[in-house]
C-alpha cells in the first residue's frame, strides 16, 4: 500500500529527538517516510536507496553540513523538493541554502502544524 | 490570467473580424445584385425585341401580297421588295441581339429558351429562303410590248417565289409567331425570376448593412464602456495608491522601481528619487552593507520557481530593520522598517514583477519593546517583593530609613556649591563613602535590586575618581543614578510601608514570611537578629572606611516589644554614625597610642522603674567642639553672640538640630551627624530625652533615657 503513496520523505538532522519529533508530526496522508539520515553523507547515501522526493534539512550538521548536502541532492535530482529546518540564527545561511536549491525554510522551534503546513506548501511548490 | 489575456484580445479583434465578414458578404451580394440587375435589363430588351418581331411574320404577308398584287397590274414593285429585305434584314439581326441579350441575361443554357429558341429558329430558317428568293432578283419585272406591259422571265419568276412565299406565310405567321410568343413569355419568366432574385439580394443586403450598423453600435458602445471601465479602474487604482499607508512598489525582473507605487513610498523611505530607481540602491543608505547583499540575494530567491514564497517569509532579512533617517532641523531619526514582497500572479508563468510592500513599524515595534519592559520590570519587581519579603520586616523599614537619609545626604553633599579641583573630589568621596555603606547593608539583607544599583554608582563614582580632572559636568551620570536610585528606594519604602499595615500587632520584628521561607529567621528567638544585625553593620561599614572596629552589645535582648522597632533604627543610625565618624582610621588610632581595633558599644538596660536607658558609644575621636560651632555658625543655626554664650553641651546638642547634618560636614572624618536630627526627633517623640558625653580623642557616648513603655510605642515616626 505505501507504494501508492505519492512522496516520498526523507528526514536529514543530526538530532534524534529532531528526527523523531518530525516524523511523528508529519501526518499528510500521501506522504511515506523512507528514511533518515543523521548527516550530509548518510543522506547522500540513503538517497541512492530510498530514492527520496521530500527531504526536511538541518544544516548545522558534522561530516557535511546541510548547504552541501541540499547541493549535492539538488545536482543528482533537480526535482527533489527540500525543506530546510533550522534555528533561525543567521539568515545569510539559510538563504545560502535556498540558492542552492532548496524550496523552503521551516524555523526551529515548530509545532506539527507548522511543519505540515509547510510540507503541504513544500509539495505545492 | 492567461485567460484573460485572451478575452482581452479577442474584445478588440471581434468588431473587427465582424466589420470585415460583413463587408465581403455584402460585397458578394452587391455583385450579384448588380449581375442580376444587368440580366434583368438584357432579359427585358430580349423580350422587347421578340414582342417587336412577333409583328413582323404579319408584315412580311402584307408586304408580299403588295408586291403580288403589283406585278399582276405591273405596277412598281420595287418598294415593298425593299421595306421586305429590310424587315428581313432587320429579323435576323434581331436574333442575333436577342441571342446575345439571352447570353447576358444567363439564358444562354436554358433548356426551355434554347428549346423555344431552336424552334423560332427553325421556323425562320423554313420562311427565311423564301424572303431572299424573293429579294434576290435583279432587273425589271417587266417587258414593256405594244400591246402592254408584260411579265419577263424575271418577272415570271418573282412571281413564282412571291407565291411560294405567300403560300408558306400562313405557316410562317404560326411558326415564327408562336415560337416568339413562347420566347416572350419564357423571357416574361425570366425577366421575374430575375426581378424576384435581384429583390432578395437588394433585401438581404440591406438586413446584412442594418445587422452591422447594429454590431458597430454594440461594440462602439462597448468599446466606450470598457474604456470608461479602464478609466474607473485607473482612478480606483490610483485611489488606492493614494491612500493607502504602506508603500507598495513592483519590482521588475532587474529589480528596479517602475512608474507606479504608493504614495506613502517616498514617505516612508525618506526620499523623492523613487520612480524607475533600482531596489539595490534604494536600500542601500538604509542597511550595512552584509544586510543589502543578503537582501538583494532573497528577493532574487522569489524569481526562482522552485522556491515556495510562504516558506521563505522568515528568512526575509528585511523583515524588521532598524534605519536612520536625517531630520529637517538636524541630526538623525530611528524608525523602524518592514519590508515584504509577493509574486505578482499573472502575466506570463512566472510572473513579471513583484510586489514591495514596506511599512514603517516603529510603532509597532516600540510598543512591543515596551511592554516587553514593563515584563521585565514587573518580574523585576517580583523578584524584588520576594526578596524584600525575605527581609525581618524591622531591618528592612531600618534599612529603608538609613539608606534613604545616606542617599539625601549623597544628594546634598552633590548641590552644595563647589567647583574648584579639591571641592569636587571632597564631593566626590563623601558620596563614595555614603553609597559604599548602604551597598555593604543592602548586600547583607540580600536586596540584589538595590545593591546593585549601588553597585553601579559606585562603578561611576569609582571611574571618577580615577580621573585626575575632573569636573562638574563629570557629576551628571552619578546625580541621574542617584536619582533613580531614591525612586526604587522609595517603591521599596512604599512596599515596606504597605507590609507594616499586615504586620501582626506587637510583633514588628519578626518577618512576615513564614520561617521555613525565610532562613534567616530560624531561632530569631534564641538570638535577638538585632544584635546580628547591628554587627553586619558595623563589620560592613568599617570594612569600607578602611577601619576595624568590634560591636559589644549589651541587653538587647530585653528590650520590650514597644520599643524594638525604634531602638533598632535608632542603633542602626549611631552604630553605623560611630564607625563612620567616630572612630578614628587604624592609622589615626595608632597615633593616639589606642588599640586598632576601635570598640562600639550598645546597650539596652532597664533603669529603676522609670524607664530604660539605651547607651551607644565608641571609643574614636570625641566630637569636634570648634568645629560644631563654626559649622552651626555658618549654617547659622546660631548667632555669633548666642555662640559666644553656648556652654560645651548645649554645643554638642547642635548636632541633633535639623539642617546641621549636612553633606559638608560629614565629609570631613571628625563630623557625626548622620541623621541624627531624626533619632533625636524619634527619641522626643518616645517621650525621651538623649544625653552626650564626649571626650576629645578618648571616646563619645550617647545615652538615650526611654520612659516606662505603658503601651505598645506608636509606629516609629517615619
Amino acid at each position: 500500500m505505501n507504494a501508492t503513496r505519492a512522496h516520498r520523505l526523507m528526514i536529514v538532522d543530526d538530532s534524534n529527538v529532531m528526527r523523531r519529533k518530525i516524523e511523528r508530526s508529519q501526518d499528510i496522508p500521501n506522504v511515506e517516510i523512507v528514511g533518515t539520515a543523521g548527516n550530509g553523507h548518510e543522506a547522500l547515501a540513503l538517497h541512492a536507496e530510498a530514492r527520496p522526493t521530500l527531504v526536511t534539512m538541518d544544516l548545522t550538521m558534522p561530516e557535511m553540513d546541510g548547504i552541501e548536502c541540499v547541493e549535492q541532492l539538488v545536482g543528482r535530482d533537480p526535482d527533489i523538493r527540500i525543506l530546510v529546518i533550522s534555528a533561525l540564527a543567521d539568515k545569510a545561511t539559510a538563504i545560502e541554502a535556498l540558492e542552492k536549491g532548496a524550496s523552503g525554510f521551516l524555523c526551529k522551534p515548530f509545532t506539527e502544524r507548522q511543519l505540515n503546513d509547510a510540507l503541504v506548501k513544500l509539495i505545492e511548490s | 490570467m492567461k485567460r484573460r489575456r485572451y478575452d482581452f484580445d479577442l474584445a478588440q479583434l471581434l468588431p473587427v473580424a465582424v466589420a470585415t465578414t460583413f463587408a465581403a458578404v455584402l460585397t458578394v451580394l452587391l455583385t450579384l445584385g448588380i449581375q442580376r440587375a444587368s440580366q434583368l435589363q438584357s432579359a427585358s430588351s430580349a423580350l422587347q425585341l421578340a414582342s417587336e418581331l412577333r409583328s413582323l411574320p404579319q408584315y412580311f404577308g402584307t408586304e408580299l401580297t403588295l408586291v403580288q398584287r403589283g406585278l399582276e397590274s405591273r405596277t412598281f414593285v420595287g418598294e415593298p421588295l425593299q421595306e421586305i429585305a429590310t424587315a428581313r434584314d432587320g429579323f435576323d439581326k434581331a436574333l442575333e441581339r436577342i441571342d446575345a441579350e439571352l447570353l447576358a441575361a444567363g439564358l444562354g443554357s436554358t433548356v426551355e429558351i434554347q428549346r423555344i429558341r431552336g424552334a423560332l429558329d427553325a421556323a425562320w430558317a423554313r420562311f427565311a429562303p423564301l424572303l431572299s428568293a424573293v429579294t434576290g432578283h435583279t432587273g425589271a419585272p417587266y417587258a414593256d410590248t405594244l400591246s402592254g406591259s408584260r411579265l419577263n422571265a424575271t418577272g415570271r419568276a418573282l412571281k413564282g417565289d412571291v407565291d411560294a412565299a405567300l403560300a408558306a406565310q400562313a405557316d410562317s405567321v404560326r411558326d415564327v409567331g408562336g415560337a416568339l410568343k413562347d420566347l416572350a413569355a419564357g423571357l416574361q419568366d425570366a425577366v421575374g425570376d430575375r426581378g424576384r432574385s435581384l429583390r432578395s439580394f437588394l433585401l438581404i443586403g440591406a438586413a446584412v448593412a442594418g445587422l452591422l450598423l447594429v454590431l458597430m453600435l454594440y461594440f462602439s458602445l462597448r468599446s466606450r464602456r470598457a474604456s470608461a471601465d479602464a478609466r474607473r479602474a485607473e482612478r480606483q487604482v490610483a485611489d488606492i495608491l493614494g491612500t493607502v499607508r504602506e508603500g507598495l512598489f513592483l519590482l521588475d525582473r532587474n529589480l528596479s522601481l517602475g512608474a507606479v507605487y504608493s504614495a506613502s513610498l517616498p514617505r516612508i523611505l525618506h526620499t523623492d528619487a523613487v520612480r524607475d530607481r533600482a531596489f539595490e540602491d534604494l536600500l542601500r543608505p538604509l542597511v550595512p552593507a552584509k544586510t543589502l547583499a543578503t537582501a538583494m540575494k532573497f528577493v532574487n530567491l522569489l524569481w526562482k520557481e522552485k522556491v515556495h514564497e510562504d516558506l521563505i517569509d522568515t528568512v526575509n532579512p528585511l523583515n524588521q530593520i532598524e534605519v536612520q533617517f536625517a531630520r529637517s532641523g538636524g541630526g538623525t531619526e530611528s524608525r523602524f522598517l518592514s519590508f515584504a514582497f509577493k509574486r505578482v500572479k499573472g502575466g506570463g508563468a512566472q510572473g513579471e514583477h513583484l510586489l514591495g510592500i514596506v511599512t514603517d513599524i516603529t510603532d509597532r515595534v516600540q510598543i512591543a519593546r515596551e511592554l516587553e519592559q514593563s515584563k521585565a520590570d514587573n518580574q523585576a519587581q517580583l523578584d524584588l517583593v520576594m526578596q524584600l519579603l525575605r527581609v525581618p520586616f524591622a531591618q528592612l523599614q531600618s534599612f529603608v530609613q538609613d539608606a534613604d537619609m545616606a542617599l539625601r545626604k549623597s544628594n546634598a553633599i552633590l548641590k552644595q556649591p563647589g567647583r574648584e579641583a579639591t571641592e569636587l573630589r571632597a564631593k566626590l568621596n563623601g558620596v563614595f563613602r555614603e553609597v559604599h555603606t548602604v551597598k555593604g547593608e543592602a548586600g547583607a539583607l540580600g536586596l540584589a535590586s538595590i545593591a546593585a544599583r549601588l553597585h553601579q554608582l559606585e562603578e561611576s563614582l569609582a571611574a571618577l575618581r580615577e580621573k585626575s580632572q575632573v569636573d562638574g559636568n563629570d557629576f551628571i551620570p552619578v546625580v541621574v543614578r542617584l536619582d533613580e536610585l531614591m525612586s526604587h528606594l522609595a517603591g521599596i519604602g512604599q512596599f515596606a510601608d504597605r507590609l507594616a499595615e499586615v504586620q501582626p500587632k506587637g510583633d514588628t520584628m519578626r518577618s512576615i514570611v513564614p520561617p521555613l521561607l525565610a532562613n534567616q529567621v530560624i531561632g530569631a528567638d534564641a538570638e535577638p537578629p538585632l544584635e546580628q544585625l547591628l554587627a553586619q553593620v558595623v563589620r560592613d561599614s568599617a570594612a569600607a572606611q578602611g577601619k576595624r572596629a568590634a560591636l559589644q552589645c549589651r541587653g538587647l535582648q530585653d528590650i520590650p516589644p514597644a520599643y524594638r522597632k525604634a531602638v533598632h533604627d535608632i542603633t542602626i543610625h549611631m552604630a553605623r554614625n560611630a564607625v563612620v565618624h567616630g572612630i578614628e582610621a587604624p592609622e589615626g588610632r595608632a597615633a593616639a597610642s589606642k588599640h586598632d581595633t576601635a570598640a562600639v558599644r550598645v546597650s539596652f538596660e532597664q533603669s529603676g522603674s522609670e524607664g530604660y536607658v539605651l547607651t551607644v558609644e565608641d571609643d574614636g575621636q570625641g566630637l569636634p567642639y570648634e568645629r560644631i560651632l563654626d559649622t552651626a555658625l555658618r549654617k547659622g543655626l546660631v548667632s555669633p553672640a548666642d555662640a559666644a554664650r553656648m556652654e560645651r553641651p548645649a554645643v554638642y546638642g547642635l548636632i541633633f538640630r535639623s539642617g546641621f547634618s549636612t553633606a559638608e560636614q560629614v565629609t570631613e572624618h571628625a563630623g557625626r551627624g548622620v541623621g541624627l536630627d531624626a533619632v533625636s526627633q524619634t527619641v522626643r517623640e518616645l517621650g525621651g530625652s538623649i544625653g552626650i558625653a564626649t571626650a576629645e580623642g578618648k571616646f563619645t557616648r550617647f545615652r538615650m533615657k526611654l520612659p516606662r513603655a505603658e503601651t505598645p510605642a506608636a509606629t516609629h515616626a517615619a
